[in-house]
């Protein structure tokens, strides 16, 4: 990217926080309550904690997220490719996916802590398989849709099945893998925090939960701006993998 | 011996339960290092008998012989499509390159030999460029140049000019008969173009709706004179072909 770019960009972010620190501070004004603090309360918060009690709780977060993404980008890829590329396997399973993926898998959450602990591994996979659907639905329909003429013209030059994941559904399913990974860094966010409302003392979550309970705003505060800017680097990260591996999207 | 010979082939569809048949009967030949054009109306089978040609559609009747060979066993044949052929995440240089790499060619031997058809057919300059960066012409050159780096026997083109404004449609003609005389390669083409049925094909195949069977034969001379496209026997050609294609309309 061109320097000159970059600045723009960079201005524009800052100009999108000056906005929202506006409308959180003529809302906490009008509203007059404890419960939402002005911005530079909170900010002050955030500045104190951020190198001490926050850390901790953040670090477990973001494992808890970016493991969760990873497991199920690994899963539903490849799942996904072959049953948008495979059409029996494909209609054999859609009523599967279609009866099961519309069921909020939190409501497995407490069978998971039972089956699985109360440690990382319940967390993870409970977010796991709910941006696991996402993945493997979108990477699908991509597959389905593909013109047929790219698979045709690289199968007459004899290509394999395999040479044909790789050089056609991969790289043109790819874009559309990405959009399913931002929209379920969403859903991985939101699904976070609930699991780590329940049987845990580690995480952003917990640390938003107590100190709600313990009645102190200014903290609470200061854990949600530090969720908001965790989401905002992983995003940051999923922007920067487009850029570099879907360049022709762009052109 | 032809180098291409089809005797009596019939291909159907299933679709919805109910057989569709889309070739019936069609029989051709085309001898070796000669031009053929088939033309017909849309809908015709034209695609479905490039398909079975290039080995894709295995799912035929009759025989199908190319240099005494099944099309699947014989890797000397390329397929070139009207539009999408090229792979749009691939640069030039990538897209050209990609059956030399499917076949297992070393990287030297790839490099080499996908810099000397870039070279040969002027694209050295855009390899670096995406198709979506590229006019309609010079994407169908790029597709021609990776069909060529295969050195192919035979090459088959599913309506490949059909996408392009008049100009560089003539140009892209001139350019496919200059490098019919350089390889010798055995061309069979797919076209809607009367004229460029006429200005292409030795051999000119009328094809009928569907199922599509050939219905009419012409040996064509003026095949591939530039000074031909103006000539009173070029036109006549053209119209006996034109009512041909008519009376089944």
């Amino acid at each position: 990217m061109q320097p000159k770019e970059l600045m723009q960009k960079f201005i524009y972010t800052l100009v999108a926080v000056g906005i929202l620190i506006i409308f959180w501070y003529l809302l906490s004004r009008l509203l007059n309550t404890p419960a939402l603090p002005t911005p530079l309360i909170a900010f002050k918060s955030f500045v104190q904690l951020v190198t001490n009690e926050l850390v901790p709780h953040v670090l477990i977060s973001f494992y808890r997220v970016a493991v969760s993404l990873a497991i199920s980008t690994v899963l539903g890829v490849p799942l996904g490719l072959f049953l948008g590329k495979n059409k029996r396997a494909d209609e054999f399973s859609a009523p599967l996916i279609y009866m099961t993926y519309p069921i909020p898998k939190v409501v497995f959450l407490p069978i998971f802590l039972i089956l699985l602990g109360i440690g990382n591994l319940s967390k993870i996979v409970l977010i796991t398989l709910v941006i696991f659907y996402l993945i493997l639905v979108t990477t699908r329909d991509a597959a389905r849709n593909l013109p047929r003429e790219y698979v045709l013209s690289v199968r007459s030059l004899r290509a394999s099945e395999l040479d044909l994941y790789r050089h056609v559904y991969f790289p043109a399913c790819l874009p559309a893998i990405l959009t399913s990974l931002r929209l379920g860094l969403g859903m991985a966010m939101s699904v976070l925090f609930l699991v780590e409302t329940y049987a845990t003392q580690e995480g952003i979550g917990y640390f938003i939960m107590n100190s709600w309970s313990s009645l102190a705003y200014d903290k609470m505060f200061a854990g949600i701006i530090a969720m908001g800017l965790m989401g905002f680097l992983l995003y940051l990260l999923l922007d920067a993998c487009e850029k570099v591996l879907c360049s022709w999207v762009h052109l | 011996m032809d180098y291409l010979s089809i005797a009596s082939v019939h291909v159907s569809y299933v679709h919805d339960n109910q057989i569709t048949p889309a070739l019936k009967e069609l029989s051709l030949s085309l001898s070796i290092e000669s031009t053929g054009v088939i033309i017909g109306p849309s809908g015709c089978g034209k695609s479905t008998l490039l398909g079975v040609l290039a080995g894709l559609n295995q799912d035929y009747q009759g025989t199908v012989c190319i240099n005494g060979k099944a099309p699947r066993e014989c890797d000397e044949t390329a397929l070139i499509l009207q539009e999408y052929g090229l792979l749009p995440w691939k640069t030039t240089w990538d897209n050209v390159k990609l059956g030399l790499e499917l076949r297992g060619f070393s990287k030297q031997e790839t490099v080499l030999r996908t810099e000397k058809i870039l070279d040969k057919l002027g694209l050295l300059h855009l390899r670096k460029r995406y198709p979506v960066q590229l006019s309609g012409g010079q994407r169908q050159r790029v597709a021609i140049a990776r069909s060529l780096v295969l050195e192919p026997e035979l090459l088959l083109m599913d309506e490949p000019f059909s996408s392009l404004d008049a100009l560089t449609r003539e140009e892209m003609q001139d350019f496919l008969i200059e490098l019919w005389q350089e390889t010798k390669l055995t061309i069979l083409l797919i076209t809607h173009n009367i004229e460029e049925a006429v200005f292409l094909g030795q051999k000119i195949f009328v094809m009928s709706e569907c199922p599509g069977t050939i219905i009419k034969e012409y040996a064509n001379p003026l095949a591939g004179d530039y000074s031909a496209r103006g000539k009173m026997e070029f036109l006549e050609l053209a119209n006996s072909l034109r009512s041909s294609l008519r009376g089944w309309n």
